[in-house]
């Protein structure tokens, strides 16, 4: 088990004045929230894209004018990702870059690829930002994501080397706003085990409830134990999320040794670090996978205001 | 007295149950051989087991797997082994995460013979481990053993490890494990090294067939024994892994037989890499529908659901059940019987009762004030609510047909009272026989303070007959609903009337919500259904409904468009729909129209009832503007006139006359 804390986290300044590191690259994706605009417009790097992703369904004149943007194109995160780089050139020089990601604006999938792409071409350190919003627009009714979940996956890059055994497989689900992916996920490994992560304390004091009244309509799908005897990782904290998830696969494994596992970040997008973070540390090449639900198109805009900027440090092994 | 801690039947899926907890639960099916007589274990042929969710797929193919015929047979194993001639080899194809095998820049054919190899090292460490757990409790020498190894590593085209003397089972598993971890290892890094130099080392097929033989004709007790893949959830695999899967169905060998567990709507081709060839039901495997299989077995089905009602509730420590399994029927308020010459309990009939106040509206305006209220005095049958809402009906049916009004009204008065009186009208006693369960749905709803009753055990077995875990479902719900409601579920006293309808509405609703299918066919098949749901609602609750207890409807599907066709036969593998596979014939020609059934799971979430009498023709028109989303503005139009058509005043447009039912 490994104690992720140690891990720097720090809170950046909304007060207007531009952020102080200075990077070589700079990502955000494009999205239509007004705090990914201003952590873009605070950043310093020498080299600051946009992605903008398909799912977003943004049209030519939505596009930014007169900032470098590469439109991400494929089938799959892994498409999207390795195309932006290979493209880019960045490829060859991004070892040895210094890196920051607004994450604010990713989706899930795409966000847990690109990390994954990193570690593999051997970067070492990343630093990631996310923008917390004063609330989302329609606040437990909010749509992240809409039509229906066109297919469940292991996320490119966090595919497992199966066990034939499944009698003690396991299923970690971050319980986001969106009944609806946890029920596909639920569903898509049934056989698992399921065991729920609620964002506690979450980003605002309303959206604990908020969550916790949307997740129940999976109550079915969760299952009684899931439901009623969550297990909780702060909504702003990947590296204690990380720590978390940690500390349940040890105690699932001194229990029974887990079979398959697999984990699902359906929650915040820092929560989704902290599975990164620690799939990347402790599962790689074992048993295990992130799964997610997939949907075709996402909003553009889900919330509104801006509370506080967070810097998490990534180092990888 | 007694009492349960936990739901009993908090766990409702096959998938999460322990084995120990499949052979604790396990309840037959009454008749004959109960489910072997289904699922055939001793039967070469290969069999598909298709089924919707929560028909019992898995439970039955589980059932069957030498896993829990070791917890089955406990030390005796190898000698009830003999007996039962055959071995079942179980694994869900969802655990191969086989999403991880297209794409990623390589054409399909790669990644065709990498599945395929990799499908064929999979299954073989199963047979592997079986032998090994196998020759433990059995009395194989080293040099049997030995033998068997080299055989093994015979099947590879080229061997994986070196063969010598000492090589036992464990190293030929570990071999398999090894080659299966090199295959993940490139597959799962191919998006990074942008390479598939998978070592394919053995002939397509050859290890899955080839094992098995070699473990039968070297281990004495496993001759003639015949080893059964249970292959579940196939609905996981993309169709050109299926093709691989119908290859090995067709090419089967002995002592080989393969049963598919899949989903009604998971069969994606029955292609073979046989020329392109198609498996033919009949010829290369049989088929069977589980939740049709169920469904015929009727009365067996209530036995066993009865039946395992009580295994759950043993298994909590209660074990009141002397007599037969109908003993758990007492838990269970059961709905009392209403007499259509008496009252109802908060519900108002006479001049002042809301079916007389409806009437004397629609008649508003149609009539003249004075025969209006004549015509509502004659139709009043205060103290009976029944027979007041058949008379009415009756008096909307003459409307309908353009009769007088006040001639009928009267009629009406003087046949129902002389039936109140002897209780010996033929007609009105058929019509109150087979209106009853609807009039008094329609009097529950008018008067909004009353509940739609959805209980009883009957009831219950007859919304999810077919579908265990439906079953189980409410049986949950009800449960939660009952502890709810500050009773003592199973322990002392019944469940109320009023703990089982909610159980069973949130059954209803989870079944509504659960049915999503993914992409755009879910959302077109859930706005279908919604609308199909509508029609049979909008009978049930009018002024005349033409069919009684109605849910179901029958169609000359030769006259529909594909993909109308095509969404019907959608909406039926994912059970929304339920096929009555004996047809209907049509009134006029004769001919055998498809008739299908709304599942009665969503009964509840329509007010619909969960008996089954009447059935409706809809015709393509109406179908396709119900299915098709290209016809889709049609359907308001068309809904229109089916609600004008069963409700005064009757007028349909001007294309109709009045009276003219359009759709049948």
């Amino acid at each position: 088990m490994i104690d992720y804390t140690y891990f720097y986290k720090e809170e950046l300044p909304i007060d207007g004045s531009s952020f102080e590191t200075e990077y070589n690259v700079f990502i955000s994706a494009y999205n239509s929230s007004e705090r990914v605009r201003f952590v873009y417009e605070k950043s310093q790097a020498t080299n600051k894209t946009w992605l903008v992703f398909p799912e977003y369904n943004y049209s030519d004149e939505e596009l930014p004018t007169n900032e470098p943007y590469y439109i991400c194109t494929g089938n799959t995160e892994a498409d999207q990702i390795i195309g932006f780089f290979e493209s880019s050139g960045l490829v060859n020089e991004i070892e040895n870059s210094k890196i920051s990601i607004d994450i604010t604006g990713f989706m899930r999938p795409q966000l847990a690829f690109i990390l994954m792409y990193l570690y593999e071409k051997k970067v070492k350190k990343i630093d990631l930002i996310y923008s917390e919003p004063m609330k989302y627009k329609k606040k437990e009714n909010t749509q992240f994501s809409f039509g229906d979940v066109t297919h469940v996956k292991q996320v490119c890059g966090f595919e497992s080397s199966p066990n034939n055994d499944t009698s003690q497989d396991v299923l970690i689900v971050g319980s986001g706003y969106d009944h609806n992916l946890i029920k596909s996920v639920c569903n898509h490994k049934e056989h698992a085990k399921v065991i729920q992560v609620l964002g506690f304390p979450s980003l605002r004091p309303d959206m604990y409830q908020e969550n916790i009244l949307k997740a129940s309509i999976a109550a079915n799908e969760l299952g009684d134990d899931a439901m009623y005897n969550p297990r909780f990782a702060p909504a702003n904290d990947p590296f204690v999320t990380a720590s978390v998830l940690s500390q349940i696969v040890k105690e699932c494994n001194d229990k029974n040794m887990i079979t398959n596992l697999y984990l699902s970040p359906l929650s915040t997008k820092i929560q989704t670090i902290g599975f990164v973070l620690f799939f990347i540390y402790e599962l790689k090449g074992k048993s295990s996978s992130l799964i997610f639900p997939f949907f075709d198109k996402y909003e553009q805009e889900t919330s509104e205001g801006l509370h506080k900027i967070w810097k998490y440090t990534i180092e990888f092994p | 007295m007694k009492t349960i801690q936990n739901n009993p039947f908090s766990v409702v899926k096959a998938s999460d149950y322990t084995d120990e907890q499949i052979n604790q639960y396990w309840v037959d099916i009454p008749g004959g051989e109960g489910f072997s007589e289904i699922a055939k274990p001793l039967s070469e042929m290969p069999m598909i087991i298709l089924g919707g969710k929560g028909s019992g797929k898995t439970h039955l193919m589980r059932y069957f797997s030498y896993t829990l015929q070791k917890i089955r047979y406990g030390e005796s194993y190898i000698e009830k082994i003999k007996q039962d001639k055959y071995v079942g080899i179980y694994f869900r194809c969802g655990g191969l995460n086989s999403e991880r095998f297209g794409a990623k820049g390589f054409p399909m054919d790669v990644w065709k013979s990498i599945f395929a190899y990799y499908f064929d090292i999979w299954i073989s460490q199963l047979v592997v481990e079986f032998a090994i757990n196998y020759i433990e409790s059995s009395n194989i020498s080293i040099e049997v053993e030995n033998t068997i190894c080299k055989e093994i590593l015979n099947c590879f085209d080229v061997s994986p490890i070196p063969t010598n003397n000492d090589l036992t089972l464990t190293d030929i598993y570990k071999t398999l494990i090894n080659q299966q971890k090199e295959i993940d290892s490139k597959v799962n890094n191919s998006i990074f090294s942008k390479q598939l130099d998978v070592n394919i080392l053995s002939t397509q097929g050859r290890l899955v067939f080839g094992i098995p033989k070699i473990l039968e004709s070297h281990i004495e007790g496993l001759n003639n024994i015949l080893f059964v893949y249970l292959i579940d959830e196939l609905e996981n695999f993309n169709p050109e892994q299926q093709k691989y899967i119908q290859t090995l169905l067709r090419e089967r060998q002995h002592p080989c037989s393969i049963k598919i567990g899949v989903r009604s709507y998971g069969i994606k081709t029955y292609e073979t890499y046989a020329d392109g060839e198609e498996n033919r039901e009949g010829n290369e495997f049989e088929a069977i529908k589980l939740d049709d299989e169920l469904r015929a077995k009727n009365k067996d089905f209530d036995k066993f659901a009865r039946e395992l009602c009580i295994s759950r509730l043993k298994a909590c420590g209660l074990n009141d059940f002397s007599g037969d399994e109908k003993a758990v029927d007492k838990y269970f308020e059961e709905p009392k019987s209403i007499d259509e010459f008496g009252d109802i309990d908060k519900i108002t009939s006479g001049i002042k009762g809301k079916t007389i106040l409806s009437l004397h509206k629609k008649l508003k305006g149609n009539i003249d004030p004075g025969s209006l209220s004549k015509i509502a005095s004659l139709l009043s049958f205060k103290g009976t609510p029944i027979i007041e809402i058949a008379a009415v009906y009756a008096f909307y049916k003459c409307w309908s047909r353009g009769d007088d009004l006040v001639r009928s009204a009267e009629e009406i008065n003087k046949s129902y009272s002389s039936y109140l009186k002897n209780k010996n009208n033929k007609k009105i006693k058929e019509i109150i026989s087979h209106y009853k369960k609807d009039f008094i749905a329609q009097l529950r709803y008018v008067n909004k303070n009353q509940i739609q009753v959805y209980a009883g055990i009957k009831n219950i077995i007859d919304i999810s007959r077919g579908f265990p875990r439906h079953y189980l479902t409410i049986l949950k719900h009800i449960y939660q609903s009952s502890i709810f409601n500050a009773e003592t579920p199973f322990t002392s006293g019944v469940i109320s009337i009023r703990s089982q309808s909610e159980g069973i509405q949130q059954s209803s609703q989870w079944f509504y919500d659960e049915a999503r299918i993914a992409g755009e066919d879910g959302t077109t098949l859930k706005n279908a259904i919604n609308k199909l749901a509508e029609l049979f609602r909008i009978n049930r609750y009018s002024d005349k409904p033409t069919e009684c207890s109605l849910r179901a409807f029958y169609t000359d599907m030769s006259k529909l468009d594909n993909e109308t066709v095509r969404l019907i036969k959608l909406a039926h593998d994912w059970s929304l729909l339920i096929k009555d596979n004996k047809g209907r014939p049509d009134k006029n020609s004769g001919r055998l129209d498809d008739k299908y059934i709304l599942n009665a799971m969503l009964s509840s979430h329509w007010g619909l009832p969960i008996g089954l009498r009447g059935v409706i023709h809809l015709n393509a028109d109406m179908l396709r503007s119900i299915f098709n989303p290209l016809y889709e503005s049609e359907h308001e139009k068309l809904k229109k006139k089916f609600k004008s058509s069963r409700n005064a005043p009757f007028i349909m447009g001007n294309s109709m006359k009045q009276g003219e039912i359009p759709l049948d």
